[in-house]
């Protein structure tokens, strides 16, 4: 700082500028270590993530494999135009949007708020073992996950629906009902994936210095004030970073477990982007269109991930850059 | 065998003679082809003028001779894509294909990916042009195959066919295997699975035979009887438990929502002139003019959809019939629920219940139509084998591939091999050792011949005939199933297996999902009462909003094609 | 710690041990919720096929039978299966763990200049991508295709765990712990090995298990890039048994006299392979918990 006042005095903007290049300079220098330290990381994406991203262009071709990505004919906006007139176009961004939202509802406070009760639970034996417990289904493929989850529902010879008509109800077709597509999907989620996602949030909780409990408790607050005033704000900077990130992939829900969930009786709300992708690139060889919705859904990811970053930043003053 | 090479090599020989006669193209390669299998140490010995030496001897294997085995003298070797059945055991080492290797002198090194994930790597293969030398069993549908064709990735196989000299025999004496094979512009890319058993093409549909003698009720022939029973069967317990338990038709059409009431449309008159399998696009059909429609569009569509949805809201259909599958139908039936299954040409799979069941003779409808359109022609599916444009031996690749069209060659895919898995009996027919047939490790019969045979999951390029085949097809009560649905059946000639231009198969890209789904989901809401009856009017006027012209015009012109 | 819970008794007032029993029978049904099904499967996989498909199994097996373990383990592939598993999900979390801390470590640091643009470059990865073809050609341009490295270096660093460690190295580790090695000497990189990587156990722990159970649970890139069977890893060929539905067997099939006893019991097989394909992740986890809850208790005092 001091510098720049002493110098300012020949010439002020010329060295000013100059001086700012300097110290930019300087701090490049100190942090050299630094970036021969990231190097390989920073090499390892470009290879195989900037590279690829070539392949864009394909969204604006017609894709003939013979002349290959750079040979193929141009289409300009035609891939595009075919999607945003097509018939289901409002239906998978609104059935994309409606199920990632769910899904954030509530699967991104339950990891929380189970990290919170289990931290309450202070015998360490059981503590360990509701632990481990919880993050068993997590270890789970997909595959196998979906497979349980038709053995279950099957409006038949399942266990929620014998349950049911033990109890004089109506069995429920689960498996094939629109409406309810959404909510299997979602806490089946929470099944399979609660427990495990609150690690993170466990461990910020261990972290919290005992003291503070300790000065509480002295100050005679309750033990869910304490929860209410120590816990949950010191796990508040983990938490924003997830939501951010979780934000930024509302658009992009994993294909696989809903792709294998769906069927021509649910397809009104599970059709969503990603498994439309799927099958329009992979299975029916319609490369430049699926690359074309594919960079639609990428673009929207961008805009959503940079006005959440803003707001946190503004907001929590938490941000991931 | 020594005398067996001999003879070969003398029909070769002949063969050779006759073909460089023929001129062009037949006749450069004839010439290296029989220094390949005549002159072979002589060709070597003295390279003479050549002034590539290399380059004269890849000539000399990869030319092969045009009949006879093996098909090169020195071995040649490629790289080729499978896709494998589960129950087959991996192509690299399986008995049947190192038979191959031992009578045609071709090394194949296979590139062998199970059937769950095969569309993807075959379709990436091509997408990025790193192509094997040839694809068997290759499930290419007519837009794929004219997709890989336009970009120049198939080799023309009409240009090899003086190298198939079995398919030949067999296309020369049905003309109508050529028409279902040839694309649009003339060519052919790729061989199909011809079968000519009856038990195998005609599929039927299932009544419980049972339950009908139990309550005395006769066979239905109409739609309006086959309602009337279906609701007996609900009601008057005809497994007799006491418990209203029963589930009078059990569907499985989770992977298409036409497959609840295909073998019902000839009834409402739909496909009784080319019906185009419930497979490609169920919702096309021609008049007798050969005019192109769209089934959902017709009035009698919905009259055919409403008959079902009276069925589903008066629970006669089971609520899962959209999303189970067979297995759990199958253990429906076995634990003696129901009543009707439209599955499957023959009772095989309907496990221990299946003495109960018979086939059900084609309905009449509301209109007096009656049609059994549910079959598939000889030509039973194209697109099972393909050779690239970078294969280096194409020659020799065609008749490695032709070899299957033979007697010996079929045997050789479906019965496996002749002292391990078959024998040949004292009236000449070939019959199953019974250690496949009850395999003492507990096999299925399709896992014990799956070691020695290649014919899991269909889909080869072979000729299938009754003599050879030893699949339920061939069971007397399956013929007798055949029999009930024949007099109503559409001539097997009469099926098209329609083909595309580059130009209307990238157009069909374009409309058939969305017009497909749009169909299909909104049937099924149609049926199951989600959606109105009432708004059927909406309904089509929405579907032909949704460029029907255009699609049917490509249907049009496709059909005009294939009739000639 | 110790400490803690003994003032947590000695204060515990009325409506805080409400509250906690509230806690506690919260936790005992999430629990319950949990394991069940797990619980159910592996009955399943070891009753009798018939009783499970009646719907007869509710919880405890019935007609015990290992027939369908039988099978499993009479089928070569899987073993194939396992070791290649095994050797990725070796291999493979050693590789993400080295990258994920050659980006976490830098970017935890406050001084390194140009740490936002940096962080960008990786987020923007989480959010677009060229897509499936392109990445094959480049894959495949490196002569990964058919190889094992396709298998440990395609999609092995998750940018979601690197900003995972950053957030906890930035968290534990202090500026004046930095400060201070620099005093002594220890410039950026030899700070990482002295004062950082020790400090770093519990959440070594963490990324070890997220990448182990992703490297155990993929198969879309051997779906794609592997050609070589006995190079499959094993949900390759557990995809194989259990997507399989016997429709897909039914186009070309010789069976003329279907079994309904061998076909039940290639039914349970599904469930037989469900649990001896996630054993080893299920197992793992205690086993490597010993130090990941030591891990955490070491970060949270020191830090």
């Amino acid at each position: 700082m001091y510098k720049t006042l002493n110098t300012g005095e020949e010439s002020p903007a010329r060295s000013l500028r100059q001086d700012k290049w300097r110290r930019r300079w300087k701090k490049i220098c100190q942090s050299r270590e630094l970036y021969l330290f990231i190097l390989p990381a920073v090499i390892y994406f470009f290879l195989f993530n900037y590279v690829p991203i070539y392949g864009v262009q394909l969204a604006f071709k017609y894709f003939n494999p013979a002349k290959g990505i750079w040979g193929s004919d141009w289409v300009g906006w035609d891939n595009f135009m075919r999607f945003f007139n097509s018939y289901y176009f409002w239906r998978l961004i609104r059935n994309t949007v409606w199920l990632s939202l769910y899904n954030l509802l509530v699967n991104f406070p339950f990891p929380i708020l189970l990290a919170l009760v289990f931290n309450e639970v202070n015998h360490e034996k059981l503590k360990k073992a509701v632990q481990t417990i919880s993050y068993a289904p997590h270890f789970v493929s997909v595959v196998v996950m979906v497979g349980i989850l038709n053995l279950f529902f099957n409006q038949n010879t399942g266990m929620v629906n014998v349950l049911l008509r033990a109890m004089g109800e109506e069995a429920i077709p689960f498996l094939t009902s629109s409406s309810i597509f959404p909510t299997l999907y979602v806490w089946t989620g929470v099944w399979q994936h609660a427990g495990w996602n609150s690690i993170i949030y466990i461990a910020a909780l261990t972290g919290i210095d005992p003291q503070l409990h300790e000065a509480a408790q002295i100050d005679g607050a309750s033990r869910f004030k304490r929860i209410l005033h120590i816990n949950i704000p010191c796990i508040m900077p983990t938490a924003i970073i997830m939501f951010i990130l979780d934000i930024g992939r509302v658009m992009s829900l994993g294909f696989e477990k809903v792709y294998l969930m769906q069927n021509s009786m649910n397809i009104e709300t599970s059709q969503v982007i990603s498994t439309f992708v799927y099958e329009a690139g992979l299975i029916n060889m319609d490369y430049g269109f699926s690359t074309a919705i594919g960079l639609f859904n990428n673009v929207i990811n961008i805009i959503l991930l940079l006005s959440v970053n803003k707001v946190a930043k503004r907001v929590g003053d938490t941000s991931l850059f | 065998m020594s005398k067996l090479r001999s003879l070969t090599a003398a029909v070769a020989a002949f063969s050779m003679l006759l073909a460089s006669c023929a001129g062009g193209q037949g006749a450069a390669s004839s010439q290296s082809a029989s220094s390949g299998s005549q002159a072979a140490p002589a060709s070597s010995a003295a390279p003479a003028s050549s002034a590539a030496p290399a380059q004269e001897e890849k000539a000399a294997a990869g030319n092969p001779s045009k009949t006879g085995l093996p098909i090169v003298e020195e071995t040649v070797e490629l790289k080729a894509l499978c896709d494998k059945d589960i129950n087959t055991t991996d192509w690299s080492s399986h008995p049947a294909l190192a038979r191959m290797e031992e009578i045609t002198n071709v090394k194949i090194t296979w590139d062998c990916v199970p059937d769950a994930g095969f569309a993807e790597k075959r379709n990436l293969l091509f997408a990025s042009n790193d192509l094997p030398d040839f694809v068997i069993r290759a499930k290419l549908n007519a837009q794929q195959e004219m997709k890989y064709a336009s970009a120049n990735q198939l080799m023309k196989l009409d240009e090899l066919m003086d190298y198939a000299p079995n398919f030949s025999e067999l296309t020369a004496n049905d003309p109508n295997i050529m028409k279902n094979i040839v694309l649009p512009d003339g060519h052919i890319y790729a061989l199909p699975q011809l079968n000519t058993t009856d038990g195998n093409l005609i599929m039927k549909y299932w009544i419980n035979k049972a339950w009908l003698d139990k309550l005395n009720l006769p066979m239905p022939s109409t739609t309006e009887e086959f309602y009337e029973t279906l609701k007996a069967f609900k009601e008057k317990d005809p497994n007799g438990n006491g418990q209203a338990d029963e589930i009078a038709y059990s569907g499985s059409a989770k992977d298409g929502a036409c497959n609840l009431f295909y073998n019902f449309m000839g009834a409402w008159g739909f496909g009784k002139n080319a019906p185009l399998g419930s497979t490609d696009f169920p919702y096309i059909d021609f008049d007798e003019n050969g005019t192109v429609s769209l089934i959902p569009l017709d009035p009698r569509f919905k009259d055919m959809v409403s008959f079902f949805n009276r069925l589903w809201s008066e629970d006669l259909i089971d609520k899962e019939s959209f999303s189970q599958d067979r297995n759990q139908i199958v253990s429906k039936l076995t634990a003696d629920q129901v009543g009707f299954v439209s599955d499957g040409n023959n009772t095989q799979w309907i496990g221990p219940a299946r003495s109960n069941f018979v086939a059900m003779p084609a309905l009449t409808g509301p209109d007096g139509e009656r049609k059994w359109i549910n079959i598939s022609p000889y030509v039973q599916t194209t697109g099972t084998a393909c050779i690239t444009t970078s294969n280096p031996y194409p020659e020799v690749t065609m008749r490695w591939l032709d070899y299957f069209y033979s007697e010996e060659g079929t045997v050789l895919v479906r019965l496996g091999i002749e002292g391990e898995s078959y024998y040949v009996d004292d009236n000449g027919a070939y019959q199953l050792f019974d250690h496949i047939q009850n395999d003492p490790t507990g096999l299925t019969l399709d896992q014990a011949l799956g070691k020695w045979a290649l014919f899991c999951g269909g889909n080869f390029p072979q000729n299938i005939k009754d003599e050879v085949d030893k699949s339920a097809a061939q069971l007397p009560e399956t013929k007798e199933a055949n029999e009930v649905v024949r007099p109503d059946m559409v001539p097997y000639n009469q099926i098209p297996k329609l083909k595309f231009t580059e130009q209307e198969s990238i157009q069909l890209g374009n409309y058939a999902q969305d017009l497909l789904s749009y169909i299909n989901e909104n049937t099924v809401k149609f049926i199951t009462g989600e959606r109105s009856m009432d708004t059927w009017d909406a309904f089509t006027q929405e579907l032909s909003k949704m460029n029907v012209d255009a699609y049917l015009k490509i249907y049009q012109d496709s059909y005009n094609r294939w009739k000639g | 710690m110790q400490k803690l819970h003994r003032g947590n008794k000695i204060r515990a007032s009325g409506s805080d041990r409400a509250f906690a029993g509230v806690l506690y029978a919260l936790t005992i049904l999430f629990v319950l919720i949990i394991l069940y099904p797990l619980v159910f499967v592996f009955s399943a996989s070891i009753s009798n096929p018939m009783e499970v498909f009646a719907g007869r199994v509710w919880l405890f097996p019935r007609d015990i039978q290992f027939e369908a373990y039988k099978q499993v383990f009479r089928n070569n592939e899987i073993f194939t299966g396992y070791r290649n598993t095994i050797v990725y999900t070796c291999l493979g979390t050693l590789v993400s763990i080295v990258l994920t801390l050659s980006a976490a470590y830098p970017l935890s640091r406050k001084k390194m200049y140009g740490r936002n643009i940096i962080m960008f470059y990786f987020t923007f990865t989480m959010f677009f991508s060229g897509g499936l073809i392109p990445t094959y050609l480049v894959v495949k341009g490196m002569g990964l295709y058919n190889n094992l490295w396709v298998m440990i270096l395609v999609g092995s660093v998750s940018v979601y765990n690197m900003i995972v460690a950053r957030t906890f190295m930035q968290n534990t580790i202090s500026d004046e712990l930095y400060e201070a090695a620099e005093i002594d000497g220890c410039s950026d990189i030899p700070a990482f090995f002295k004062v950082a990587l020790p400090l770093c156990a519990p959440i070594i722990a963490v990324l070890v298990l997220f990448y182990a159970v992703g490297y155990w649970n993929s198969y879309f890139n051997a779906l794609i890039y592997l050609s070589d069977r006995a190079r499959y890893p094993l949900q390759l060929f557990l995809r194989e048994i259990l997507l399989i539905n016997m429709a897909d067997s039914m186009v070309d099939s010789m069976e003329m006299d279907m079994d309904i006893s061998k076909f039940m019991v290639s039914e349970s097989l599904k469930y037989a392979v469900i649990i001896v394909s996630s054993i080893p992740m299920l197992i793992l986890y205690p086993f490597l918990q010993r130090f990941f809850v030591k891990g955490v208790m070491i970060g949270a005092i020191k830090g």
